[in-house]
C-alpha cells in the first residue's frame, strides 16, 4: 500500500569538467577520479533510505548536477536500479537526467534511455559565441544543435534546453537569434533563466572589481516580456516564472517542489524536505563519501550519517514557501487549503494578500490566487512582505499611481 | 615638611603632533607609570578618540620630578581637547595651567588649530615652551619650523627644545625647562576656597567627578561645596589626584590639580568654567571666564526603527554622563517619527556623537543634515531661533533672518592660496587677511624653497557654508595641507529661503533645508537629481519636487521597477530561498517609509551634498 503523497527523489551528481564562472552550485572540476567512490556512497545512501520511505510512491527522479552526462550509461543504470530496488517508483514516473552539449554522445543517451531515463535536460546557455565564452561554457551552438540531434536519435521525447539571458552588455539582437533558434529546435520544454550574479562565484568578483557591468535591469526586463510573449506564440505555456512547456510537458519534478511536495535527496550537497523537515547533505564530495562509509543513522532519526543541517519547518514558513514557491507558478495557490492548514500564520500575511489584490500584483479565482504578470515581474516584492508582513503600510494609507 | 612646589602645565599641538606619546614620555621619566604598564598612549582612554587620533576627555595626571637641583617637584599635566570643536574647553584647561608645550611637528610645521590654541594661551598670559617634536624623522626640518615658531608667535632661536617623543630623545630637557620656565601658581591657601573646573566624568558610585584646579584656599572630602553658575550644593564624596588613576588624599590646597567626587547625579550641574566654593555664607568672587556651553551645529536625530525610540532616548540619557556638552531635545518630524534635535559644539562633535551612538550603543539611526540655528525677525517683532530648517515661519511672517558667521583662519603652502580663495569665494566667504609665516623660503631637506612657505589666512563666512563638505574640498584642493579653524562672531542677515522637497507630493519636513535665495532654485535642482538617484525604484512612479515657497523649482522621477523575481529555484534548496528574502526584507526595513515610498537613510543626507554636483 502506498501513500497517496507523491515523493520525489534527487540525486546529485557533484562533477564538472570545469567550473563556471557564474556557478554556484556544488559541483567540482578536478574532482572526477572521486566518481567511483561517489557513485558507490550514493547506492549505499539509497539504501539507506529504503526502509524509510517505505509505502511512498515516487513519482519522479531528476539526476542533476553539476554534469551527470559525465557518467557512462551503466553507472546511471546502477544508480536507477538501486533507486527501483529501494523505492516503490511509479511505472510512468518522470525520470530526468542532466546534461551539458560536449559530454552528450548518442551511445551514452542510449545507455540512460536504456537504464530507464524519459526526459533529458540540457544546458544551452545560449547560441551566440561571445556569450558562450563569456559564460566559460566549453561548447558551440553547433555542438548544442548536434547534442540535441543526438539525444533525438537515442529516442528521447521529452528534453528541456537551459537558457541564459541578462548577461553583461547583453543585446536583444543576440538572445533573439538565440532564441529563435532554438525554439525552432521544438524542445518540449524551455527553462529561460535571468542571469542571477551569486556571491562568491568568480563573476561576483569581476562585477565587485568593476570589471563586469550587470545588464541594465530595463532591458532585462524587456527582454523577459519579449521572451514570454513569443514563447507563447509558439505554443509554450508560461507555467513557472523561468520555465516554458508544451501542452502535458512540464515538469513534474520541479511542479512538485514548487507545491511542496516532499523529496527525497542524495548526493553530495542534495536537499531534501521529508515528513515536516527540510535538510542537507554535506557539500564536499570526499566527506560525503568519508561519513557514508562510517556507521549508518543521521540526525533527528533521518538515515543518512551524510546528513548535515536540518531544520524542522514552522508554522509560519510552511505557509511562507507555499506562497513563495506557489505563486511562482502560473496556477497560483489555493488559498482555502493554505489557510485551512496554516490558520494562525495565514493570519499575519492576510493584508499582505489583500494588498496584492487591491494593487493589481494578484488576482483571485475563488479560492486560487495568483500573481498578474506585473506580479509575476515584481513577485520579489510581494515575497518579502509575505516574509515580513510589518513591511506593508498600514492599508489606508496605500495608494497606487 | 613643606609641601614640593608645583608646575601646572598643557600641551597644545595639533592632531598627530606627538601629544600622547610625549605625555607618555613624561610619565615614564618620572616613573608615574611603569613602561610595562604603559599601554600604549594612556591620557587617549577612548577608543574612538583614539581611532580618530584625538583626546575629548582631559585628563590631568599628577607626576613627582626631582630636578636637577635636588628639588623635588609636583608636575600636573592637564590634557586639553584636541579639536577646534572645542575651544572653551581647551581655554579651560589652559585656565587652570600656568604654562603650556607647543608641541609642534618637525616635518610639518604648526597648524591652523594650534596656532588658534596660542592665542588662546597667550590671551591668559601662559608661560609658552616651544617644542619641536619627532626629530627622529628624515623628513624633519627642525630649523625650518624653528624659524616658523620664532616668526609666527616671536620665540628666540634659544628657546626652542628639540625631542623626539619616540626615542626619548630631549625629555629630561624638556622636564627640567617645566621646573625653570613655568611659573609656580599663585594663589592663597589662606583665602576661601575657589576652584576652577576644568572637565567631569561620571562614575556611577561617586557621581560627577569634577576635574578641578584649586585657585585659592583647600578642599578636603566630607568638605560642603557649592557650584557657582550651577548654583548646587552637595558635600564632596572624596577629593585626590589622578596618579594616573584616581588616587584619594585628604585634600587639594591652592595651585593643585585633581578632582573632587561630588555624588551628583546631573553631568550638568558640573560645568565646565563653572567655579566650586565652601558652602557657607561666604561667596568669594567667582572665577572670570564662565560661559554657558553653546551648541553651534544642529540635526535631526531618529531611530532608523521607529520602535527603537526608547532605546535612542536612554542611550543619549547615558551619552550625557561623558559628554555633558551635548544637548537634545525630542522632537517629531512626519517623515521620520519622533526622535531628537540634537546640538553639537561643531562638526567633529557631531560625527563623534553620531558614532558613538552606532558604535557603542548599537543603534541605527537616520540623521538629518546638519544646520546651524537661524535668528528670524518676525513681523511682529518677536525674534525666534530656529535650528530645524522645517520649522522657519512662513514667509509673509518674517521681516529678517540672521544667520551666524565665523572667522575662519587657514594655513597652507603658498601655492594652494588661489585654489583656497575659491573654495571659500564660492561659498560667500570673505577675505580679510593674510600673513606670511616665513620671511623667507627656508627649509630643511635642502629642499626647493617654495612649495616650504606657508601663509595664514583668515576670512569670515557664513557658518552654515563650511558644515558640509568645506573642510574635505579644502583638504583636497590643497593636497591635504592646509589646516582649519574658527570661531563664531556673530549674526549677520541674510537673503535665506526654506527649500521644500516632496516626494510623490507629500513634502518631506526632514528633507527641508534653509539656503540662500539666489542658490535656491540650483540647490532644488541638484538636491531633486541626487533623491532620484538614491532612491530605489518603487511599484510605481515616484516624482520628487523641489519648491522655494510653494513654487515648483526642479522636478525628477524615479521610474517604476519593471521586474524583481528571482530567476531560479536553488534545486530545492528552499531554505536558501527563505532566508534570502529574509535578508532583502531586512534590507528593506532599514528604509524609511514616507507616505508609501520607501526611502533609504542617506537620501536624509542628501542636503548636505546641496553645493556638490
Ligand atoms: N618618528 C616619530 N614619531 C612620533 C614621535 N612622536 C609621536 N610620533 C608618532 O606620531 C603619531 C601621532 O602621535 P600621537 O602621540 O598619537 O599624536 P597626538 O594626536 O598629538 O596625540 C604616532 O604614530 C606616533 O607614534 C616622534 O618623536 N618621532
Ligand atoms: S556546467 Fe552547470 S553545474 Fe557545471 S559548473 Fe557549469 S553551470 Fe555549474
Amino acid at each position: 500500500m502506498t501513500d497517496a503523497a507523491p515523493l520525489s527523489l534527487y540525486i546529485h551528481v557533484p562533477f564538472c569538467t570545469v567550473k563556471c564562472a557564474y556557478c554556484d552550485f556544488n559541483s567540482y572540476a578536478a574532482l572526477e577520479h572521486l566518481s567511483g567512490d561517489w557513485l558507490s556512497a550514493a547506492l549505499r545512501e539509497l539504501e539507506l533510505w529504503s526502509e524509510r520511505a517505505a509505502g511512498r510512491l515516487v513519482q519522479t527522479i531528476f539526476i542533476g548536477g553539476g554534469t551527470p552526462s559525465l557518467l557512462e550509461g551503466d553507472q546511471i543504470a546502477r544508480l536507477l536500479d538501486a533507486a527501483r530496488r529501494h523505492f516503490s517508483v511509479a511505472p510512468e514516473a518522470e525520470i530526468t537526467l542532466e546534461a551539458n552539449p560536449e559530454s552528450v554522445s548518442i551511445e551514452r543517451m542510449r545507455g540512460y534511455r536504456a537504464a530507464g531515463v524519459n526526459r533529458v535536460s540540457m544546458g544551452v546557455q545560449s547560441l551566440d559565441p561571445d556569450e558562450l565564452r563569456f559564460l566559460d561554457r566549453l561548447h558551440s551552438a553547433e555542438r548544442a544543435e548536434a547534442a540535441l540531434s543526438e539525444i533525438r536519435a537515442a529516442g528521447f521525447e521529452n528534453v528541456n534546453l537551459d537558457l541564459i539571458y541578462g548577461l553583461p552588455q547583453q543585446r536583444f539582437e543576440t538572445w533573439r537569434d538565440t532564441l529563435e533558434r532554438v525554439v525552432a529546435w521544438r524542445p518540449e520544454h524551455l527553462s529561460c533563466y535571468a542571469l542571477t550574479v551569486e556571491e562568491d562565484t568568480p563573476l561576483a568578483a569581476r562585477v565587485a572589481a568593476g570589471a563586469v557591468v550587470e545588464a541594465d535591469p530595463d532591458v532585462v526586463a524587456e527582454i523577459a516580456t519579449w521572451t514570454a510573449q513569443r514563447l507563447t506564440r509558439a505554443g509554450y505555456e508560461h507555467y513557472e516564472t523561468s520555465n516554458y512547456a508544451l501542452t502535458g510537458r512540464q515538469c513534474r519534478h520541479n511542479l512538485n517542489y514548487w507545491r511542496c511536495g516532499d523529496y527525497i535527496g542524495v548526493g553530495p550537497g542534495a536537499h531534501g524536505c521529508f515528513d515536516g523537515l527540510r535538510y542537507s547533505v554535506v557539500r564536499r564530495p570526499a566527506a560525503y563519501i568519508r561519513r557514508l562509509a562510517s556507521v549508518a543513522g543521521g540526525p533527528n532519526g533521518l538515515p543518512s550519517p551524510a546528513i548535515e543541517d536540518i531544520e524542522a519547518i514552522t508554522e509560519q514558513d510552511a505557509l511562507i514557501d507555499a506562497l513563495t514557491l506557489g505563486l511562482r507558478l502560473r496556477e497560483g495557490v489555493d488559498l482555502h487549503g493554505l489557510q485551512r492548514r496554516h490558520p494562525a500564520a495565514f493570519a499575519e500575511v492576510e493584508h499582505v494578500i489583500e494588498w496584492a489584490l487591491r494593487t493589481d500584483l494578484a488576482e483571485q479565482h475563488d479560492a486560487q490566487l495568483l500573481l498578474t504578470p506585473r506580479g509575476h515581474a515584481v513577485a520579489n516584492e510581494i515575497f518579502v512582505r509575505l516574509v515580513d508582513p510589518s513591511l506593508l503600510p498600514p492599508p489606508t494609507t496605500e495608494s497606487l499611481a | 615638611m613643606p609641601a614640593p612646589p608645583v608646575r601646572n602645565f598643557c600641551i597644545v599641538a595639533h592632531i598627530d603632533h606627538g601629544k600622547s606619546t610625549l605625555s607618555d614620555r613624561l610619565l615614564e621619566a618620572t616613573g608615574t607609570v611603569d613602561p610595562r604598564d604603559m599601554s600604549a598612549q594612556l591620557l587617549d582612554s577612548m577608543a574612538l578618540e583614539r581611532e580618530k587620533g584625538i583626546t575629548i576627555k582631559a585628563r590631568a595626571v599628577r607626576m613627582q620630578h626631582t630636578a636637577r637641583d635636588g628639588q623635588q617637584y609636583k608636575l600636573h599635566l592637564i590634557d586639553t581637547p584636541g579639536h577646534v570643536d572645542f575651544s572653551y574647553e581647551v581655554s579651560r584647561s589652559l585656565a587652570a595651567a600656568e604654562g603650556a608645550l607647543l608641541v609642534v611637528d618637525a616635518a610639518e610645521g604648526i597648524q591652523a588649530q594650534t596656532l588658534a590654541n596660542v592665542y588662546l594661551a597667550l590671551e591668559q598670559d601662559l608661560a609658552l615652551v616651544p617644542v619641536i617634536n619627532k626629530i627622529d624623522l628624515d623628513v624633519a626640518r627642525p630649523e625650518a619650523v624653528a624659524a616658523e615658531l620664532a616668526d609666527v608667535v616671536g620665540f628666540s632661536h634659544d628657546e626652542m627644545l628639540y625631542v623626539s617623543a619616540k626615542t626619548g630623545q630631549g625629555i629630561e630637557e624638556l622636564l627640567q625647562a617645566i621646573v625653570e620656565r613655568i611659573p609656580p601658581p599663585r594663589g592663597e591657601q589662606s583665602e576661601p576656597l575657589r576652584a576652577l573646573i576644568f572637565d567631569s566624568e561620571y562614575d556611577p558610585y561617586k557621581g560627577v567627578i569634577a576635574h578641578v584646579r584649586v585657585v585659592d584656599g583647600e578642599v578636603a572630602g566630607r568638605a560642603q561645596l557649592r557650584l557657582n553658575a550651577a548654583d548646587r550644593r552637595f558635600e564632596a564624596m572624596e577629593v585626590g589626584s589622578f596618579s594616573p588613576g584616581l588616587r584619594a588624599l585628604p585634600q587639594l590646597t591652592a595651585g593643585d590639580v585633581g578632582y573632587v567626587a561630588t555624588g551628583l547625579k546631573e553631568v550638568g550641574d558640573v560645568r565646565v568654567g563653572d567655579t566650586m566654593t565652601m558652602a557657607g555664607r561666604q561667596r568669594p568672587e567667582p572665577l572670570p571666564g564662565y560661559r554657558e556651553p553653546k551648541a553651534m551645529v544642529f540635526a535631526g536625530l531618529y531611530p532608523a526603527n521607529s520602535v527603537d525610540y526608547q532605546d535612542l532616548s536612554d542611550a543619549l540619557d547615558k551619552l550625557r554622563l561623558s559628554d555633558s556638552s551635548i544637548i537634545y531635545q525630542a522632537e517629531s518630524s512626519a517623515a521620520l517619527g519622533f526622535g531628537f534635535r540634537m546640538g553639537f559644539l561643531g562638526l567633529l562633535h557631531m560625527e563623534i556623537v553620531q558614532e558613538r551612538l552606532e558604535r557603542e550603543y548599537g543603534l541605527e539611526l537616520v540623521f538629518t543634515a546638519p544646520s546651524v540655528e537661524y535668528e528670524v525677525e518676525t513681523t511682529d517683532g518677536g525674534v525666534e531661533r530656529i535650528e530645524n530648517p522645517s520649522l522657519l515661519p512662513a514667509p509673509p511672517r518674517i521681516a529678517e533672518i540672521r544667520e551666524p558667521w565665523v572667522q575662519i583662519h587657514v594655513i597652507t603652502p603658498q601655492q594652494f592660496v588661489g585654489a583656497v580663495m575659491e573654495a571659500v569665494t564660492s561659498r560667500r566667504g570673505r577675505f580679510e587677511r593674510m600673513e606670511y609665516l616665513q620671511r623667507s623660503g627656508v627649509s630643511g631637506n635642502g629642499g626647493g624653497g617654495d612649495e616650504q612657505i606657508r601663509v595664514l589666512l583668515e576670512y569670515a563666512i557664513p557658518l552654515s557654508e563650511i558644515l558640509t563638505d568645506f573642510y574635505d574640498d579644502l583638504k583636497s584642493r590643497t593636497h591635504g595641507y592646509a589646516s582649519l579653524d574658527y570661531t563664531l562672531t556673530g549674526y549677520q542677515p541674510a537673503k535665506l529661503v526654506k527649500l521644500d522637497l516632496l516626494i510623490n507630493g507629500e513634502p518631506v519636513d526632514a528633507l527641508s533645508a534653509i539656503v540662500h535665495a539666489d542658490r535656491a532654485a540650483s540647490d532644488g535642482r541638484r538636491l531633486a537629481d541626487r533623491l532620484r538617484r538614491l532612491i530605489p525604484r518603487q511599484l510605481f512612479d515616484v516624482p520628487i519636487q523641489a519648491a522655494v515657497g510653494g513654487r515648483i523649482v526642479a522636478r525628477e522621477t524615479v521610474r517604476a521597477m519593471r521586474k524583481n523575481v528571482t530567476a531560479k529555484c536553488y534545486g530545492g534548496d528552499i531554505t536558501r530561498k527563505r532566508k534570502l528574502l529574509q535578508r532583502q526584507a531586512e534590507g528593506k526595513k532599514r528604509l524609511k517609509r514616507v507616505g508609501n515610498v520607501e526611502i533609504p537613510q542617506e537620501a536624509f543626507l542628501a542636503v548636505l551634498q546641496i553645493g556638490k554636483d
